[in-house]
C-alpha cells in the first residue's frame, strides 16, 4: 500500500534527532521528532556512506526518503536516503543556555564541591524504586559494605513531574540525615533524562548540605545535574562505588594500625628496658661493694705478706739454732778426751778429789774410744806449794 | 564537652587520629609515660572505630515525602 503511494515514496521530513544509534552494520537508527510528533527512521549503510556529517542526538535535520512498513514489528518507518543539517536542536539550545547561566552563577565552581566522605554509614538514594539503577546501587553498595545503611527516596525520574519529585527527594533525605546522596537514573533517551537538566534540580543539588553524586544514564550522557553535583558518576553502579568504601580495605587498614601500635609499644618497652639495664650496670660499677671488695683484696694480700714474712723469720731462727747447736756440739766433753785426757767416774759420779776414793774403789776411766775399769791402789794429795 | 566531641568523631577522623598516634609512637626518644598514654589512646580509638563500623547487614529503607520510613524490598 505504502509502496504504491507516490507521495510517500519521496518525502521530506524535518525534525530533531533522538534515540540515535549507529549500528555496527553501518545502518543508522533514530527518531525524528518535533513538539507534537515523532517517527522512527532508518538510514541504511549504503546511504549513510554519502553523509558528509555525523548525526548527533538533538540535532535538527531535514531528511529525504520513503515511508514503508517494517514487517518484523508491524510498524511503519521512514527509510532515509539523504539528510541535511538544519542547525542545532531546540532542546540542545535550551541545555546550552541553562548550562551557561548556571556556570555564570558559579554553580559549577570547584570551590563549592564538597568532598565525598571516605566512610559513609548511611547512604541516601534518589531514583526510581524499580529498574536496574536502584538494584545496581544497592547491589554494589552491599557488596562493598554489608553494614551500609541505605535510605531510598522513590522518585519519579521521567516526565513532567520528575524535577519536583527529585527536588523533594533531595530535601527529604537531607532532613532525614544521610552522609551522602546519590541522585540518578538508568539510561534512556535525551528526553527521558531531561529532568536532570532542569534548573530546579540543579538548584536543589547546589543548595543541599549533604554531598551529592550524580549518576544519570550512561557514560556518554552529560546533564546539568552532573555539572552541579559534587561528583559525577558515569553510571549508577559507579556512583555506588564512589559512595561506599570497600569495608575490607578499611578493616585491613585498621588491623594494620592496631598491629603497629602494639609493635611500637613493644619496641619502646624493649628500648627502655635496655636503657635501664645499661644504667643498672653503670650504677653497679660505681657501687661501694666494689670498694669493699677491693679493700678485702688488699687485706688478703697484706695477710699473705705477713704470713710469708713470719715464716721466713722462723726459718731464719731455726737456721741459726741449728748453727748454734753445731757449734755447741764442738764443745762436748767427749771431744776433749782425744787429747789424752780421761774422765773418771765411780758409782756413776765424776771423781773430782782423792777424798772420794779409798784403796780398792772401783773406778771407771772414759777415754775417746771406750771405758777402762781399774781399782785404786793408793792416793796422794798434791803437795801445796 | 571534650568527650562529647570525641563520641561524635567519624570513622575517617578516628582512622586519621589513629594514624597520627602511630606515627607519634614511632618517634625516637619518646618518654615512656607519653608512649603508654599514646598506646592507650590508640587502642581505645581502634576499638571505637571498630565499633563504629557496624558489620551487621542492614535493610534498605524507603522514605516517603512525608518522612515515613519503610523497609524497601
Amino acid at each position: 500500500m505504502f509502496q504504491t503511494d507516490y507521495l510517500l515514496r519521496n518525502l521530506d521530513v524535518r525534525g530533531e534527532i533522538s534515540n540515535l544509534k549507529y549500528h555496527s552494520s553501518g545502518h543508522i537508527y533514530f527518531t525524528l521528532k518535533d513538539e507534537k510528533s515523532a517517527i522512527k527512521c532508518v538510514m541504511f549503510a549504503g546511504d549513510a556512506k554519502s553523509l558528509d556529517f555525523k548525526l548527533k542526538e538533538g540535532m535538527q535535520v531535514s531528511v529525504n526518503g520513503r515511508i514503508d512498513i517494517f514487517e518484523r514489528d508491524g510498524t511503519y518507518q521512514l527509510y532515509v536516503k539523504t539528510a541535511k543539517e538544519e542547525g542545532r536542536g531546540d532542546l540542545f539550545l535550551e541545555f546550552e543556555k541553562l548550562k551557561e547561566k548556571l556556570c555564570d552563577m558559579g554553580m559549577f565552581d570547584e570551590a563549592y564541591k564538597r568532598p565525598i566522605p571516605a566512610y559513609v554509614k548511611t547512604l541516601g538514594v534518589v531514583t526510581a524504586p524499580t529498574g536496574a539503577a536502584v538494584r545496581d546501587i544497592i547491589n554494589v553498595s552491599k557488596r562493598r559494605n554489608p553494614g551500609i545503611g541505605i535510605v531510598l527516596f522513590p522518585a519519579i525520574v521521567q516526565g513532567e513531574d520528575a524535577p519536583a519529585s527529585i527536588v523533594k527527594g533531595i530535601k527529604t533525605l537531607e532532613n532525614y540525615g544521610v552522609d551522602l546522596i546519590i541522585v540518578g537514573r538508568g539510561g534512556g533517551s535525551v528526553e527521558d533524562l531531561w529532568c536532570f537538566n532542569s534548573e530546579s534540580v540543579a538548584q536543589a543539588i547546589f543548595d543541599c548540605s549533604v554531598p551529592i553524586i550524580s549518576a544519570v544514564g550512561h557514560e556518554t550522557d552529560f546533564t546539568i545535574a552532573d555539572f552541579v553535583a559534587d561528583k559525577r558518576a558515569a553510571t549508577p553502579s559507579q556512583a555506588a562505588e564512589f559512595a561506599v568504601c570497600d569495608i575490607s580495605v578499611i578493616l585491613t587498614g585498621l588491623g594494620e594500625l592496631k598491629r603497629s601500635l602494639i609493635k611500637d609499644m613493644n619496641r619502646i618497652l624493649f628500648e627502655k628496658k635496655k636503657d635501664a639495664e645499661f644504667f643498672a650496670r653503670q650504677l653497679s660499677a660505681l657501687s661501694p661493694v666494689n670498694r669493699l671488695n677491693e679493700q678485702k683484696q688488699r687485706l688478703c694480700n697484706c695477710k699473705n705478706l705477713l704470713n710469708r714474712a713470719m715464716s721466713d723469720s722462723l726459718k731464719n731462727v731455726r737456721h741459726r739454732l741449728e748453727a748454734g747447736a753445731a757449734r755447741l756440739h764442738g764443745l762436748s766433753p767427749l771431744k776433749r778426751l782425744s787429747g789424752g785426757y780421761a774422765y773418771v767416774e765411780s758409782d756413776g759420779k765424776a771423781v773430782k778429789s782423792i777424798k772420794e776414793v779409798k784403796e780398792g774403789t772401783l773406778l771407771s776411766i772414759n777415754v775417746t774410744d771406750g771405758r777402762i775399769s781399774a781399782r785404786v791402789e793408793d792416793s796422794t794429795p798434791y803437795k801445796q806449794q | 564537652m571534650n568527650s562529647m566531641s570525641e563520641k561524635k568523631k567519624s570513622v575517617e577522623e578516628m582512622l586519621k587520629g589513629l594514624e597520627e598516634t602511630v606515627s607519634e609512637l614511632e618517634k625516637d626518644d619518646i618518654p615512656l609515660e607519653q608512649a603508654f598514654k599514646l598506646y592507650e589512646e590508640g587502642m581505645k580509638l581502634a576499638s571505637l572505630c571498630d565499633k563504629e563500623i557496624e558489620k551487621v547487614e542492614k535493610k534498605v529503607l524507603s522514605i516517603s515525602e512525608g518522612g515515613k520510613v519503610d523497609e524497601f524490598s
